[in-house]
């Protein structure tokens, strides 16, 4: 079984039960980077830490000395890319992942030029409606184009682990899978997702709990939820693409034009992606 | 290798509309003394035929009814009557899931069962508890079911029935049992509806190629995400890769290989024969395995075999992937098996209609020109 990695805010008093397990480590205060890496590192593996930064991204000062930390940067908006150019040259060096909003049409531009410029990016989805088409220009960049540009999450993610006969799950870009991602706050109140810590759903407390947790029905229950999506009968269930969104927009009011199309070209695209990986397409006379 | 479909109950849970085993209303469950005689039987017939194994397909009725002693007491049964012989014998389930538990699931694996076959439908008020048809509960329980299968690495498949309600959303259905299960396909079979049927969902041969045509597009663009869809792969497998895989309805082989044993030890050919009460071949307690396969009456199905091809299809070039159908379909239209089954046509419209021009490929299986090296019956 692959261990689970705690995603959890920092607190020195949490660091201190937490020993020996590999950590996602949030943050929202950049100046805390380096600290955070030095605390955790002592007894701790850090699988991440994730900076949900107030100011745009473009503002952030990144410094050289992050250089060897492995940083996820969560930012609502790309800034000025005049304000970015003076900071690619460090930007390239570091081992960081930059996800900005869906919900300014800005970012999507944002994104393709960061990709462009080799920085490890990606897309995460805000509050607003969705613009579909726009989102599908950007995953047929990240999966199509021949140019080279680095991975644009999550369409990277999901071409790269496709497998005809597998369900997948993207969250798993997000530290969002139960399978593998625990979320808990600084009062050991566990959760299993995101949202369910952020709802006080909680599935236990105190860290004690967390080995037991795999064998709880509701984590069962929980890392099986798309057959309540098939209990349910709503459209989601009928969706040629419901194996790779697993029923996660149903809430939106017009699927057919909406995350049916884009999902259905998303799943297209993985497919053609794994099929190049297979290399199960038509071959090629030799010459 | 001959097949047996085992109803040591024909009771069931459920009141599925279209389902022809609830209608006999029968409360019988095998005794152990006969379940025992079973086993004897297959020892005998397996220590004199070397080269024979038997597929022992566990059918109902909802054979969970039984409950998990049930099952435990023939495995005794088998390990204390069948030594030598065992692992020959191999055992299948068909089960609707609703009321499986682990208790069950654990005999299940001691058996060697590894998958489950099974039946959904999405469609409200088809398959579902009680007078009321209530599928709610019904898909509620299934849900829990395939969960439990799930967690023990047991796999399932789903057979679907094509019925009139189902004409009208073929997408959706092909969609939503895809998405049930991504790692085994569903099967679409037309409803039977012989007799005194009074629910009006009974189809034409032509409905259910046109229900066929609405998927197999579908399929075929997108071929490695649904691998084996049926009847559509075992098609694909039959016509272009000349490799005949058949079911026992279109084989024409189902003769001498196919045994139904029900709740008192009535033999017939098949679970349809059985629910039918067509083709008996005398009781398990008076035959043994060896005198019920070769049972004189299986005669007639040798002799449809060489009667049609000289008359219903003489000209027909897919004979050689159908046979003429089931002969129980045939008998249950003409009471007389040398007929062609009415399912012929689904396939002729189907195949002329939809498969041929998507395909580009030509189906020719003349009776007299058919070429066929090695057939797998399934």
């Amino acid at each position: 079984m692959i261990e689970q990695i705690l995603v959890t805010p920092y607190n020195e008093e949490l660091l201190e039960k937490l020993k020996q397990k590999t950590l996602v480590v949030k943050t929202d205060d950049q100046d805390k980077i380096q600290l955070i890496h030095r605390g955790v590192s002592k007894h701790n593996k850090l699988h991440a830490i994730q900076l949900n930064s107030p100011i745009a991204l473009s503002s952030i000062t990144f410094k050289k000395e992050w250089k060897n930390i492995p940083l996820c940067v969560y930012s609502s908006e790309f800034g000025g890319f005049k304000n970015l150019i003076p900071k690619l040259d460090i930007l390239n060096k570091l081992n960081i992942r930059i996800f900005l909003s869906s919900d300014l049409k800005e970012n999507f531009t944002g994104i393709r030029i960061l990709s462009s410029l080799g920085i490890a990016c990606g897309l995460f989805f805000g509050d607003r409606p969705i613009d579909w088409e726009s989102l599908n220009d950007l995953m047929h960049h990240a999966i199509y184009s021949q140019t080279n540009h680095a991975p644009i999450e999550p369409f990277s993610y999901v071409a790269s682990n496709y497998d005809t006969s597998e369900y997948i799950d993207y969250n798993f870009v997000y530290f969002n899978n139960a399978t593998r991602y625990l979320h808990l706050n600084e009062k050991e109140q566990i959760a299993l997702c995101y949202e369910d810590l952020i709802n006080r759903n909680f599935i236990s407390t105190g860290v004690e709990s967390i080995e037991s947790i795999i064998h709880k029905q509701e984590y069962e229950y929980h890392i099986n939820s798309r057959y309540d999506v098939m209990l349910s009968m709503n459209e989601c269930a009928f969706c040629p693409a419901f194996r790779i969104c697993l029923g996660k927009f149903s809430e939106e009011d017009d699927k057919q034009n909406g995350c049916q199309v884009f999902f259905s070209d998303f799943l297209d695209a993985a497919e053609h992606f794994y099929k190049r990986k297979n290399n199960t397409g038509n071959k090629l006379w030799q010459l | 290798m001959a097949v047996v479909i085992f109803k040591a109950i024909e009771k069931c849970n459920s009141n599925c509309i279209y389902c022809d085993v609830i209608k006999k209303h029968q409360d019988k469950i095998m005794d152990y003394d006969l379940l025992k005689l079973i086993f004897i039987r297959m020892n005998e017939y397996l220590l004199d035929n070397h080269d024979k194994n038997i597929t022992f397909t566990w059918h109902g009725g909802e054979v969970c009814l039984l409950g998990a002693e049930y099952f435990k007491i023939a495995l005794d049964i088998q390990n204390e009557f069948c030594p030598t012989t065992k692992s020959r014998i191999k055992h299948q389930v068909q089960s609707n899931l609703t009321i499986i538990n682990q208790e069950i699931i654990n005999v299940f694996k001691e058996l060697g069962i590894n998958q489950i076959g099974t039946s959904f439908e999405p469609i409200p008020k088809i398959r579902g508890f009680g007078i009321k048809r209530d599928s709610k509960a019904y898909n509620h329980k299934f849900m829990e079911g395939i969960r439990l299968l799930a967690k023990n690495e047991i796999r399932w498949g789903v057979i679907y029935v094509v019925h009139k309600k189902s004409l009208e959303i073929p997408l959706e259905i092909f969609y939503y049992l895809t998405n049930l299960n991504i790692n085994s396909s569903p099967n679409f079979n037309q409803i039977k509806t012989f007799g005194d049927y009074k629910h009006n969902l009974g189809i034409t041969g032509e409905e259910f190629a046109d229900f066929l045509g609405v998927i197999f597009p579908v399929w075929f663009k997108n071929i490695d995400r649904y691998p084996n869809i049926q009847p559509f792969a075992r098609l694909m497998r039959n016509v272009r890769d000349k490799e005949m895989s058949l079911l026992c309805e279109t084989s024409g082989e189902c003769n001498y290989e196919w045994l139904y044993i029900g709740p008192e030890g009535q033999t017939s050919q098949c679970g349809r024969s059985g629910d039918y009460n067509v083709l008996s071949y005398g009781n398990l307690n008076d035959y043994t395995f060896e005198q019920i396969l070769n049972n004189n009456n299986r005669d007639l199905l040798t002799d449809r075999q060489s009667v049609l091809p000289k008359t219903d299809c003489i000209d027909c070039r897919f004979w050689g992937i159908c046979h003429g159908g089931c002969p129980l379909d045939a008998y249950m239209v003409n009471h007389d098996f040398k007929h062609k089954s009415p399912s012929c046509d689904a396939l002729k419209i189907f195949m002329e209609k939809y498969f041929e021009p998507v395909t580009g490929l030509y189906a020719d299986f003349m009776p007299v020109k058919q070429t066929i090296s090695k057939i797998n019956i399934q």
